[in-house]
Protein backbone atom coordinates (compact mmCIF):
# COMPACT_ATOMS: atom_id res chain seq x y z
CA UNK A 1 0.00 0.00 0.00
CA UNK A 2 1.49 2.81 -1.51
CA UNK A 3 -0.51 5.88 0.83
CA UNK A 4 1.12 4.90 4.48
CA UNK A 5 4.24 7.05 2.29
CA UNK A 6 2.75 10.30 1.63
CA UNK A 7 0.78 12.62 4.23
CA UNK A 8 -0.91 15.96 2.37
CA UNK A 9 -1.20 19.29 3.71
CA UNK A 10 -4.59 21.41 2.52
CA UNK A 11 -4.09 25.07 3.48
CA UNK A 12 -5.96 27.87 1.59
CA UNK A 13 -5.62 31.54 0.94
CA UNK A 14 -7.39 33.65 3.84
CA UNK A 15 -10.70 32.76 3.74
CA UNK A 16 -13.19 34.91 1.57
CA UNK A 17 -10.17 36.30 -0.91
CA UNK A 18 -10.89 35.01 -4.39
CA UNK A 19 -7.93 35.19 -6.42
CA UNK A 20 -9.40 34.22 -10.06
CA UNK A 21 -12.74 35.14 -11.97
CA UNK A 22 -14.05 31.64 -13.34
CA UNK A 23 -14.45 33.12 -16.88
CA UNK A 24 -13.19 30.22 -18.60
CA UNK A 25 -14.57 26.64 -19.33
CA UNK A 26 -12.10 25.17 -17.05
CA UNK A 27 -13.94 27.09 -14.06
CA UNK A 28 -17.07 24.88 -14.52
CA UNK A 29 -14.90 22.18 -12.87
CA UNK A 30 -15.50 22.39 -9.28
CA UNK A 31 -12.08 22.50 -8.55
CA UNK A 32 -9.32 23.60 -11.33
CA UNK A 33 -5.76 22.93 -11.38
CA UNK A 34 -3.46 25.70 -11.30
CA UNK A 35 -0.23 23.79 -11.40
CA UNK A 36 0.27 20.14 -12.92
CA UNK A 37 -2.14 17.44 -11.17
CA UNK A 38 1.45 15.13 -11.59
CA UNK A 39 4.92 15.70 -10.22
CA UNK A 40 8.03 13.84 -11.05
CA UNK A 41 10.10 14.02 -8.35
CA UNK A 42 12.83 11.59 -10.62
CA UNK A 43 15.05 10.07 -9.07
CA UNK A 44 15.32 9.90 -4.84
CA UNK A 45 17.27 7.84 -2.33
CA UNK A 46 15.39 5.36 0.33
CA UNK A 47 14.63 7.55 3.66
CA UNK A 48 14.51 10.74 1.58
CA UNK A 49 11.71 12.82 2.49
CA UNK A 50 10.32 14.84 -0.65
CA UNK A 51 7.63 17.41 -0.28
CA UNK A 52 5.48 19.15 -3.36
CA UNK A 53 2.78 21.41 -3.27
CA UNK A 54 -0.15 21.55 -5.98
CA UNK A 55 -2.09 24.35 -6.64
CA UNK A 56 -5.68 24.31 -7.83
CA UNK A 57 -8.80 26.71 -7.38
CA UNK A 58 -11.95 26.53 -6.70
CA UNK A 59 -14.56 26.46 -9.40
CA UNK A 60 -17.61 28.44 -9.91
CA UNK A 61 -19.58 27.41 -6.84
CA UNK A 62 -19.27 26.99 -3.66
CA UNK A 63 -17.68 23.55 -2.57
CA UNK A 64 -16.30 21.11 0.07
CA UNK A 65 -13.64 19.15 0.33
CA UNK A 66 -13.10 15.90 1.45
CA UNK A 67 -9.50 13.85 1.28
CA UNK A 68 -11.69 10.38 -0.49
CA UNK A 69 -8.01 8.48 -1.30
CA UNK A 70 -8.90 5.25 0.84
CA UNK A 71 -12.38 5.51 0.55
CA UNK B 1 -6.26 10.24 6.54
CA UNK B 2 -9.45 13.02 6.53
CA UNK B 3 -9.03 16.87 5.90
CA UNK B 4 -9.42 17.94 9.36
CA UNK B 5 -6.63 15.79 10.35
CA UNK B 6 -4.23 17.66 8.02
CA UNK B 7 -1.99 21.05 8.38
CA UNK B 8 -1.38 23.23 6.51
CA UNK B 9 1.81 25.20 6.42
CA UNK B 10 1.94 28.98 5.49
CA UNK B 11 4.29 29.18 2.14
CA UNK B 12 6.43 31.74 1.68
CA UNK B 13 4.79 34.25 0.34
CA UNK B 14 0.98 33.64 0.15
CA UNK B 15 -1.08 33.55 3.69
CA UNK B 16 -3.00 30.42 3.47
CA UNK B 17 -4.58 28.22 6.09
CA UNK B 18 -5.63 25.49 7.40
CA UNK B 19 -8.77 23.88 5.83
CA UNK B 20 -11.07 22.81 8.54
CA UNK B 21 -13.47 19.79 7.42
CA UNK B 22 -17.01 21.06 6.49
CA UNK B 23 -16.35 24.64 5.52
CA UNK B 24 -17.43 25.71 2.17
CA UNK B 25 -14.79 27.52 0.04
CA UNK B 26 -15.75 30.73 -2.54
CA UNK B 27 -15.57 30.63 -6.32
CA UNK B 28 -12.15 31.39 -6.59
CA UNK B 29 -10.47 30.59 -3.57
CA UNK B 30 -7.01 29.43 -4.07
CA UNK B 31 -5.95 25.94 -2.33
CA UNK B 32 -2.53 24.38 -1.89
CA UNK B 33 -2.29 20.70 -0.90
CA UNK B 34 1.18 19.67 -0.08
CA UNK B 35 1.94 16.11 -0.49
CA UNK B 36 4.63 15.26 1.67
CA UNK B 37 6.65 11.83 0.15
CA UNK B 38 8.90 9.00 2.08
CA UNK B 39 11.29 7.43 -0.11
CA UNK B 40 10.33 4.07 1.96
CA UNK B 41 12.76 1.36 3.01
CA UNK B 42 13.12 -0.24 -0.61
CA UNK B 43 13.92 0.19 -3.97
CA UNK B 44 11.41 0.53 -6.25
CA UNK B 45 9.50 3.27 -8.68
CA UNK B 46 6.81 4.86 -6.35
CA UNK B 47 4.05 6.66 -7.20
CA UNK B 48 1.50 7.94 -4.53
CA UNK B 49 -2.15 10.00 -4.88
CA UNK B 50 -4.42 12.00 -3.21
CA UNK B 51 -8.23 11.78 -4.07
CA UNK B 52 -9.86 15.12 -3.15
CA UNK B 53 -13.28 15.12 -3.23
CA UNK B 54 -15.77 19.04 -4.14
CA UNK B 55 -18.78 18.57 -2.78
CA UNK B 56 -21.56 21.18 -3.79
CA UNK B 57 -24.49 22.02 -4.92
CA UNK B 58 -24.31 19.95 -8.18
CA UNK B 59 -22.92 16.64 -6.79
CA UNK B 60 -19.51 15.15 -5.89
CA UNK B 61 -16.26 15.69 -8.29
CA UNK B 62 -12.87 13.93 -7.90
CA UNK B 63 -9.77 15.24 -8.24
CA UNK B 64 -6.70 13.20 -8.67
CA UNK B 65 -3.22 14.33 -7.86
CA UNK B 66 -0.14 12.23 -8.00
CA UNK B 67 3.39 12.00 -7.07
CA UNK B 68 6.01 9.51 -8.60
CA UNK B 69 9.81 8.89 -7.74
CA UNK B 70 12.44 6.12 -8.47
CA UNK B 71 13.78 5.65 -5.78
CA UNK B 72 17.07 3.90 -5.05
CA UNK B 73 19.44 3.09 -1.74
CA UNK B 74 21.38 5.69 -1.19
CA UNK B 75 24.09 2.55 -0.04
CA UNK B 76 24.68 -0.82 -1.80
CA UNK B 77 26.21 -3.97 -0.37
CA UNK B 78 27.32 -6.66 -2.46
CA UNK B 79 29.37 -9.72 -2.19
CA UNK B 80 31.89 -9.88 -5.23
CA UNK B 81 32.45 -13.24 -5.32
CA UNK B 82 28.82 -13.98 -5.74
CA UNK B 83 26.06 -14.79 -3.91
CA UNK B 84 26.68 -18.67 -3.53
CA UNK B 85 27.76 -19.97 0.18
CA UNK B 86 31.01 -20.54 1.04
CA UNK B 87 32.71 -23.67 2.81
CA UNK B 88 35.72 -22.75 5.04
CA UNK B 89 38.25 -25.12 6.15
CA UNK B 90 37.42 -26.00 9.81
CA UNK B 91 40.46 -24.40 11.68
CA UNK B 92 41.84 -21.82 9.96
CA UNK B 93 41.04 -17.89 9.35
CA UNK B 94 39.30 -16.51 6.53
CA UNK B 95 37.73 -13.15 5.05
CA UNK B 96 35.13 -12.46 3.17
CA UNK B 97 34.45 -9.07 1.24
CA UNK B 98 31.75 -7.03 0.30
CA UNK B 99 31.57 -4.32 -1.18
CA UNK B 100 29.84 -1.29 -0.26
CA UNK B 101 29.10 1.73 -2.92
CA UNK B 102 27.65 5.05 -2.75
CA UNK B 103 24.74 4.73 -5.47
CA UNK B 104 24.86 8.94 -6.10
CA UNK B 105 28.28 8.67 -6.42
CA UNK B 106 29.18 10.96 -3.32
CA UNK B 107 32.52 10.26 -1.09
CA UNK B 108 31.37 9.58 2.24
CA UNK B 109 32.99 8.16 5.97
CA UNK B 110 31.47 4.85 6.87
CA UNK B 111 31.40 2.74 10.31
CA UNK B 112 30.67 -0.72 10.84
CA UNK B 113 27.36 -0.77 12.55
CA UNK B 114 26.53 -2.46 15.84
CA UNK B 115 25.43 -6.06 15.42
CA UNK B 116 21.94 -6.89 16.76
CA UNK B 117 20.83 -10.04 17.96
CA UNK B 118 18.71 -11.93 15.02
CA UNK B 119 14.99 -12.51 15.15
CA UNK B 120 13.89 -16.10 14.17
CA UNK B 121 10.18 -15.04 12.23
CA UNK B 122 9.56 -19.16 12.24
CA UNK B 123 10.06 -18.70 16.13
CA UNK B 124 7.38 -15.77 16.51
CA UNK B 125 10.06 -13.27 16.50
CA UNK B 126 12.09 -14.62 19.43
CA UNK B 127 16.19 -14.27 19.54
CA UNK B 128 18.37 -16.35 17.93
CA UNK B 129 21.82 -16.55 16.70
CA UNK B 130 23.60 -12.90 16.84
CA UNK B 131 24.02 -11.42 13.73
CA UNK B 132 27.61 -11.67 14.20
CA UNK B 133 28.85 -14.97 14.89
CA UNK B 134 31.35 -15.30 18.06
CA UNK B 135 34.99 -14.49 16.73
CA UNK B 136 33.68 -12.42 13.81
CA UNK B 137 34.46 -9.05 12.70
CA UNK B 138 33.89 -6.61 10.43
CA UNK B 139 36.66 -4.00 9.27
CA UNK B 140 36.24 -1.35 6.93
CA UNK B 141 38.58 -0.02 4.10
CA UNK B 142 38.10 3.06 1.61
CA UNK B 143 39.04 2.36 -1.57
CA UNK B 144 40.67 5.41 -3.57
CA UNK B 145 39.77 7.53 -0.49
CA UNK B 146 40.06 11.46 -0.61
CA UNK B 147 42.29 13.39 1.89
CA UNK B 148 39.71 12.78 4.91
CA UNK B 149 39.15 9.55 4.40
CA UNK B 150 36.05 9.52 2.39
CA UNK B 151 35.05 7.32 -0.27
CA UNK B 152 32.79 6.67 -3.41
CA UNK B 153 33.21 2.65 -2.54
CA UNK B 154 34.12 0.51 0.60
CA UNK B 155 35.25 -2.65 1.52
CA UNK B 156 33.44 -4.16 4.76
CA UNK B 157 35.83 -7.15 5.19
CA UNK B 158 34.18 -9.94 7.70
CA UNK B 159 37.37 -11.86 8.95
CA UNK B 160 35.76 -14.99 10.61
CA UNK B 161 38.07 -16.29 13.26
CA UNK B 162 39.49 -20.02 13.27
CA UNK B 163 37.29 -21.25 16.37
CA UNK B 164 34.03 -21.54 14.57
CA UNK B 165 32.43 -24.71 15.42
CA UNK B 166 31.27 -26.84 11.89
CA UNK B 167 28.02 -26.44 10.27
CA UNK B 168 26.13 -23.58 8.61
CA UNK B 169 26.64 -20.12 10.17
CA UNK B 170 25.23 -16.53 8.79
CA UNK B 171 26.99 -13.40 9.64
CA UNK B 172 25.06 -9.83 8.89
CA UNK B 173 27.39 -7.41 7.41
CA UNK B 174 26.24 -3.63 8.40
CA UNK B 175 27.55 -0.95 8.27
CA UNK B 176 26.08 3.03 8.37
CA UNK B 177 27.22 6.44 7.67
CA UNK B 178 29.08 8.35 9.97
CA UNK B 179 27.75 11.67 9.60
CA UNK B 180 24.58 12.55 8.30
CA UNK B 181 24.07 12.26 4.37
CA UNK B 182 20.91 12.77 3.45
CA UNK B 183 17.92 14.82 4.65
CA UNK B 184 15.31 12.00 5.06
CA UNK B 185 14.96 10.65 8.40
CA UNK B 186 18.39 11.11 10.95
CA UNK B 187 20.31 11.21 7.84
CA UNK B 188 22.48 8.03 8.75
CA UNK B 189 22.15 5.93 5.89
CA UNK B 190 22.54 2.11 6.79
CA UNK B 191 23.18 -1.12 4.81
CA UNK B 192 23.80 -4.32 5.29
CA UNK B 193 24.84 -8.31 3.62
CA UNK B 194 24.55 -11.22 4.95
CA UNK B 195 26.76 -13.61 4.25
CA UNK B 196 26.17 -17.43 4.80
CA UNK B 197 28.77 -19.76 4.78
CA UNK B 198 30.02 -23.45 6.20
CA UNK B 199 32.44 -24.58 8.10
CA UNK B 200 33.58 -27.81 7.38
CA UNK B 201 36.64 -30.76 7.13
CA UNK B 202 39.22 -31.32 4.63
CA UNK B 203 36.43 -33.07 2.05
CA UNK B 204 32.87 -32.52 2.24
CA UNK B 205 30.28 -34.72 0.77
CA UNK B 206 27.20 -33.11 -0.65
CA UNK B 207 24.68 -35.31 0.07
CA UNK B 208 23.64 -36.33 3.56
CA UNK B 209 22.16 -39.49 2.60
CA UNK B 210 21.88 -42.59 -0.36
CA UNK B 211 18.76 -43.23 -0.68
CA UNK B 212 18.12 -46.48 -3.76
CA UNK B 213 13.96 -46.03 -3.10
CA UNK B 214 11.96 -48.84 -4.22
CA UNK B 215 14.11 -51.55 -5.73
CA UNK B 216 11.71 -54.21 -7.93
CA UNK B 217 13.10 -57.49 -8.19
CA UNK B 218 12.13 -58.26 -11.57
CA UNK B 219 13.60 -55.22 -13.27
CA UNK B 220 15.11 -55.60 -16.12
CA UNK B 221 17.96 -53.66 -14.95
CA UNK B 222 20.87 -55.73 -12.91
CA UNK B 223 22.62 -52.67 -12.09
CA UNK B 224 21.16 -49.36 -9.76
CA UNK B 225 23.77 -46.48 -9.74
CA UNK B 226 23.59 -43.44 -7.34
CA UNK B 227 26.22 -40.68 -7.38
CA UNK B 228 27.44 -39.10 -4.09
CA UNK B 229 29.40 -35.78 -5.16
CA UNK B 230 32.56 -34.89 -2.54
CA UNK B 231 33.96 -31.25 -2.42
CA UNK B 232 37.73 -30.61 -1.79
CA UNK B 233 38.00 -27.94 0.92
CA UNK B 234 41.44 -28.11 1.89
CA UNK B 235 43.64 -27.57 -0.99
CA UNK B 236 46.04 -29.73 0.16
CA UNK B 237 43.74 -33.08 -0.27
CA UNK B 238 44.62 -35.18 -2.86
CA UNK B 239 40.85 -36.26 -4.02
CA UNK B 240 42.15 -38.68 -6.46
CA UNK B 241 43.72 -40.81 -3.23
CA UNK B 242 40.18 -41.07 -1.80
CA UNK B 243 38.94 -44.69 -1.73
CA UNK B 244 35.53 -45.63 -0.85
CA UNK B 245 33.31 -49.00 0.39
CA UNK B 246 29.86 -50.23 0.70
CA UNK B 247 29.34 -51.59 4.68
CA UNK B 248 26.38 -53.58 4.85
CA UNK B 249 24.25 -53.46 7.85
CA UNK B 250 22.43 -56.82 7.69
CA UNK B 251 22.22 -57.59 3.94
CA UNK B 252 25.11 -58.80 3.13
CA UNK B 253 24.77 -58.73 -1.09
CA UNK B 254 25.16 -54.76 -1.12
CA UNK B 255 28.86 -55.41 -0.07
CA UNK B 256 29.58 -56.02 -4.06
CA UNK B 257 28.77 -52.81 -5.11
CA UNK B 258 30.91 -50.86 -7.30
CA UNK B 259 32.20 -48.08 -6.42
CA UNK B 260 34.02 -45.84 -9.16
CA UNK B 261 35.95 -42.35 -8.24
CA UNK B 262 35.80 -39.72 -11.56
CA UNK B 263 37.88 -36.61 -10.27
CA UNK B 264 37.27 -33.10 -12.26
CA UNK B 265 39.52 -31.64 -14.08
CA UNK B 266 40.19 -28.97 -11.86
CA UNK B 267 40.90 -31.56 -8.92
CA UNK B 268 38.03 -29.09 -6.92
CA UNK B 269 35.51 -31.95 -6.52
CA UNK B 270 35.28 -35.14 -7.11
CA UNK B 271 32.23 -37.84 -8.32
CA UNK B 272 31.71 -41.36 -6.23
CA UNK B 273 29.73 -43.76 -8.46
CA UNK B 274 28.30 -46.68 -6.34
CA UNK B 275 26.77 -49.22 -8.89
CA UNK B 276 25.01 -51.75 -6.89
CA UNK B 277 23.93 -55.17 -8.35
CA UNK B 278 20.24 -56.11 -7.99
CA UNK B 279 20.46 -59.95 -7.11
CA UNK B 280 17.82 -62.14 -7.85
CA UNK B 281 15.64 -63.88 -6.60
CA UNK B 282 16.79 -63.61 -2.98
CA UNK B 283 16.92 -61.20 -0.11
CA UNK B 284 13.69 -59.08 -0.92
CA UNK B 285 12.62 -56.34 2.16
CA UNK B 286 14.68 -53.18 3.49
CA UNK B 287 18.31 -53.27 2.79
CA UNK B 288 20.77 -50.87 4.90
CA UNK B 289 24.28 -49.71 5.17
CA UNK B 290 26.97 -47.04 4.58
CA UNK B 291 29.60 -45.54 2.38
CA UNK B 292 32.89 -45.84 3.95
CA UNK B 293 35.17 -42.88 2.59
CA UNK B 294 38.94 -43.06 2.78
CA UNK B 295 40.06 -39.64 2.44
CA UNK B 296 44.01 -40.21 2.92
CA UNK B 297 43.37 -37.36 4.93
CA UNK B 298 45.10 -37.52 8.77
CA UNK B 299 42.58 -35.26 10.45
CA UNK B 300 39.38 -37.09 8.91
CA UNK B 301 40.46 -40.13 7.44
CA UNK B 302 36.97 -41.53 7.36
CA UNK B 303 33.58 -39.94 6.09
CA UNK B 304 30.74 -42.57 6.36
CA UNK B 305 27.44 -41.43 4.12
CA UNK B 306 24.16 -43.65 4.91
CA UNK B 307 22.63 -46.33 2.62
CA UNK B 308 19.20 -47.61 1.96
CA UNK B 309 16.64 -49.30 0.31
CA UNK B 310 13.68 -51.43 -0.31
CA UNK B 311 13.84 -54.55 -2.30
CA UNK B 312 10.59 -56.06 -3.91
Amino acid sequence: MLVPALTAALALVAAGVPTGQPEDQAARRALVPVSPLVHDFGEAFVGDVLEHGFELRVGDRPIELTDTTNT
Amino acid sequence: MSLSALLGRSPDERKYTAYEEGATLAPGTAILVRIRHSGGTAERHRSVGVCLTASGADGDQSTWIRCRAHVRRFLRAEVPDGPHATTLLEGTAHTVDVLVEVTSGERVLLRPAPAAPRRDARRGGKLSAPELPDGCTVRLVPLDPDAYGRSRRWVARLEIGSDLPRGWHTATVRVVSAARVRGGGDGFCETSRNVRFRIAGPIVVAEHALGYGLVRLDSERAVRTRTLRLLQVDRGVDLARVTASVEPEGADWIRAAQVTLVEAPDGRSAELRIELPIPRPTDDGAFRGRVRIDSGVEDEPSLFVPLSGVLR
